[in-house]
Formats: structure tokens, sequence, C-alpha cells
């Protein structure tokens, strides 16, 4: 895609140069090189080179809110992408972090003999065929690449089965499962994406589901507006896990949970897909919590401030300290997420020696199946 | 390996050496690529840990190894197709029972394997 079509594409130019979108940018705030009005303005000059070679673009996290508060309707990450997709062909690329290990994961995942392994969801109930199918993304990899910093992937995906079992749903899951490529899209990476989403749509519709639950925001995201585009017709439903659970809450019969907590928006679940009141619904299910707010929610939320696995720099880490000194203040030394990015993120800024308090990042789906109590089941 | 080189030991045809500078600066991505790329098997050889000339390089190894074994069983790969071993660089017979060893157990539909070593 040519500049020129990216611009078109995005409506970029209609813009007014108000600065909002800088004004409202997470990165901007540390980072007084990096403006996204600024990226605007120059293309709009049309000098394509001098635009494809701002390194600053891959510091843009694609949370969006820039593009909810833009008073012209400005698509700026979509402009982000596009503009990425185009770099990407003249050999510019953003730093990889983790040593590209999650990157070299996704390529393995391509490969002829990859054949995920689903046993370690074995404390839950799966099956190979079923009406509703379970997709757990990337989250056994992600448990192994950040085992250091106690992130536990694994548990939040059994977790989710636990909580589907009690609900009566025995979800599908498939070994010809690959990461659903979310990175790979806002990245630029089309071809990649192209497979990935081919790949998995063929090994759910193996299984004959017909509605596809998600927990990770960004799979969710991914199946829902992005995947159509690429093979039009799914074939089945993507539904977030919170639509199947929030009508159960009631019957669930939790544990007390004595402690006080907040709770952070996932960029995707909350600013993109509007899905603010469930998690907060489930949360107060839990008898006895102590749920407080923090100042920014819902679609102001602050993102985890590192996305897509591309650099995570000194900018990064100063806006995850401000977030977690935001969810302090409140009191709560638990920081509930939905998103096991958000998780992952946080919880290495909350072992950063300027964190001088600690704070606990609980990922949504473990407190709620580890506070199950002996309720009744049904469906 | 050039001392087993000495005592009459050549590599099987399909296997191709990888040489670093410290075994320690092996990442888990780039194992992860060779097994993405098709690689039956990719053998690790690295300096006894107390020979290591810069303090943790060895153990550092050690560990990316163990994250690279998890993350294959996760894909449906066999750790086993990921051999580790630590050895002097005087222990030329030794190396050759190593390598060999990890052939056979790679097994025979192997396509290409890799040994990745440090270079002393
Ligand atoms: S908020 Fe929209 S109109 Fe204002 S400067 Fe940014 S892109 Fe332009
Ligand atoms: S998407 Fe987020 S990080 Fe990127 S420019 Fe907009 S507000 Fe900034």
């Amino acid at each position: 895609m040519s500049l020129r079509q990216a611009v078109d594409r995005s409506r970029a130019y209609l813009c007014l140069e108000c600065g909002i979108c800088t004004g409202s940018c997470p990165v901007s705030r540390f980072h007084s090189a990096y403006s996204p009005r600024l990226t605007v303005e120059k293309a709009l000059l049309f000098d394509e080179e001098e635009s494809l070679r701002d390194a600053e673009m891959w510091a843009c996290l694609t949370c969006g809110t820039c593009d909810i508060r833009c008073p012209s309707t400005v698509d700026f990450t979509g402009f982000m992408r596009s503009l990425r997709e185009r770099a990407r062909q003249i050999g510019q690329e953003g730093v990889c972090t983790h040593a590209e290990t999650i990157e070299a994961v996704i390529e393995l995942q391509t490969s002829a003999h990859y054949r995920r392994s689903t046993s370690w969801m074995a404390s839950g109930k799966t099956v190979g065929k079923a009406k509703y199918y379970y997709f757990a993304g990337c989250l056994p990899f992600l448990d192994v690449i950040f085992d250091d910093i106690g992130f536990e992937g694994r548990r939040i995906g059994t977790s989710v089965i636990r909580i589907l079992n009690r609900i009566g749903i025995t979800p599908a899951v498939s070994e010809g499962e690959v990461c659903c490529g979310h990175d790979a899209y806002w990245t630029g990476q089309t071809e990649l994406v192209e497979t990935l989403a081919t790949t998995n749509i063929r090994a759910i519709r193996k299984t004959g589901a017909k509605k596809v639950i998600f927990s990770c925001p960004e799979c969710y995201y991914m199946f829902k507006h992005v995947y159509p585009e690429i093979v039009g017709d799914l074939g089945f439903q993507p539904v977030h896990i919170f639509d199947v659970l929030v009508p159960h809450l009631d019957s669930f019969k939790f544990k007390p949970v004595k402690a006080k907590v907040t709770y952070q928006d996932p960029c995707r679940l909350a600013r993109i897909e509007g899905v603010i009141d469930e998690p907060r619904r489930a949360l107060r299910a839990l008898p006895e919590i102590d749920f407080v707010e923090m100042q920014r929610i819902g679609k102001d939320a602050v993102c985890c401030a590192s996305s897509n696995w591309i650099s995570c720099s000194r900018v990064n880490k100063q806006i995850q300290l401000d977030r977690l000194e935001e969810a302090i203040s409140t009191g709560a030394r638990t920081m509930v997420t939905a998103c096991p990015k958000c998780n992952i993120h946080l919880r290495c800024a909350a072992r950063d020696d300027e964190c001088k308090i600690k704070i606990d990042i609980v990922d949504i789906f473990v407190l709620l199946a580890d506070h199950l109590g002996g309720g009744k089941r049904g469906t | 390996m050039e001392n087993a080189a000495r005592d009459g030991f050549s590599l099987s045809p399909g296997t191709s050496v990888i040489p670093v500078r410290c075994s320690g600066l092996i990442k888990v991505s780039f194992l992860l690529k060779l097994f993405a790329k098709g690689t039956e098997g990719v053998l690790v050889l690295g300096c006894l840990e107390q020979d290591c000339r810069y303090f943790n390089g060895s153990t550092r190894c050690g560990q990316i190894v163990d994250e690279t074994r998890k993350i294959l069983e996760l894909a449906g790969i066999d750790a086993a197709k990921l051999g580790f071993h630590l050895i002097s660089e005087s222990q030329g017979k030794e190396f050759k029972k190593i390598l060999g060893r990890f052939a056979k157990r790679v097994g025979k539909k192997r396509r290409r394997r890799v040994s990745a070593s440090s270079s002393r």
C-alpha cells in the first residue's frame, strides 16, 4: 500500500492539526520526540522516504486512544499499520524485544512438523469435537518465556476451561491451532497473518465448533475484525468468555475474596470492543471483595505500554510505573486484568526497583476459577 | 572438534557446524528458528562451566537450552532433538561419542542436523 493509499484509507487528510492525539498519547507524554500529530503532518507532505524511515513509527503502542479522541475521525492506528507494512517492504522494522523469542515461536508454529500440545489443559475437560471451541492462543508459550517473572499462562488457560466446565461447556481444543497473528498484523506482516489465519480456521472447522470462545482480547479482536477480511465467512461465531460467563455469575456461589483490588482495562477489550462493565460485574460477584477504580478507566484507560513485542524502552517502563502508581494510590495491592499481555508487562514493571510499593498482578479468570464454590452445574 | 578431526573423525553428511564465540550467546530464538526451518536435531556444545572465560556463559546456555526444550515440547517437537553437552577441548574422543549418540537418538528420518558449538 502506498503512502497515498494509507492516507486515503485512514482519512488522515481530514487532520485539523489540533494535537489532541499527541496530547492523549501515553508515549508522547514521556517521549517528546514522538507525536502522532507530527506523523500525520509529515505523511501529508507525501515524502514517502522520510515517512517510512522514521524510526519513531515503531514506538506507537496501537492502543487506539488517539483514534477515539480525534475530532476528525482519523484512523491513526490503521494508518500506522499501513505505514509499517510499507516500511517492512523497504527493509525497515521495529526492534524486537525478548531477543526475538516470540517471533521465533510464531515461526515455529508455521513449520510443517508443528503440532501444539494440548496435554497442559488436562486439569479441565476438553474434547476434539464440540459445539464450542476454546482458543488458548499463545498462553502456554508465554508461560515458559515469562516464567522468570512468575507469569502463569497455562493457569489462565486451565482456569478458563474450569469456568467453562462449570457452566456445562466442554470445549473442543486442537493441536492444529497456531498464534492468532495479532502482533504480526500490527507490525505489518500481512502474509504471515494470512498463513496463521487460514491455519487456525482450518483447525477450528475440523472440530465442528459453531462458537469459538476467547479469553485473550487480542485473539478475539483478530477473529472478530481481521479474519473475516481475509477468509470471508468464518463458519463460526467468535465470542468473548465474558459473554458466556456473565449470565451465570449468580449461580456460581463464589468463595469470598478478602482483598482490595483494582482493574486494568485492556485496550482491545475496553477501548475497541467496549467490554467495560462485564469484568467489573464478574469482580463484584466475588463476596467481600473491595473493588476500587483507578482514575483512568474504560475507554480512557492507559495501555500497559508495550505491544507487539517491539520497542520496550525506558519510555515504556515510565508509562507502566506511572500506571502502577495510579493503581497503588487507590489503596489496592492487587491489580486484576483480563489480558495476558497487560499481565506480563505490568508484572515486569512491578518488579522494577522504581516500583516502591508491591502490587500483585492477577488474571481475572484465575481469580474467578480459584474462588469457584460448590455452585450448581447447568447450562 | 579439531582435536577429534586429528583422530581421523569427520562429520557425517547433512551435518553442519555453526561456530559461536561463546555458548552463552546462543538465544532461544536462534535454536527455535533452526527447528522451524526443518532441522531434525540441534546439538549444542559448550565449554565446561569452570572453563568459561566470560564467567557464566555455559550456565546461561544451559538455561537457554532448558527454556527452548520446554517450548519445543509445547510445539509437539521431541525435546531430545535438542542435545546439550559441556566438554573440554581435550576431550576429542568424548566428543566423537556424544555426536554418535546424538545422531542415533535423532533418528533415521533426519534431513539436516546442525551442531552449534562454541569455538574453542
Ligand atoms: S487528533 Fe486527529 S485531527 Fe487532531 S491532530 Fe491528531 S489526527 Fe489530526
Ligand atoms: S495508538 Fe496509542 S500509542 Fe499510538 S499514537 Fe495513538 S495514543 Fe499514541
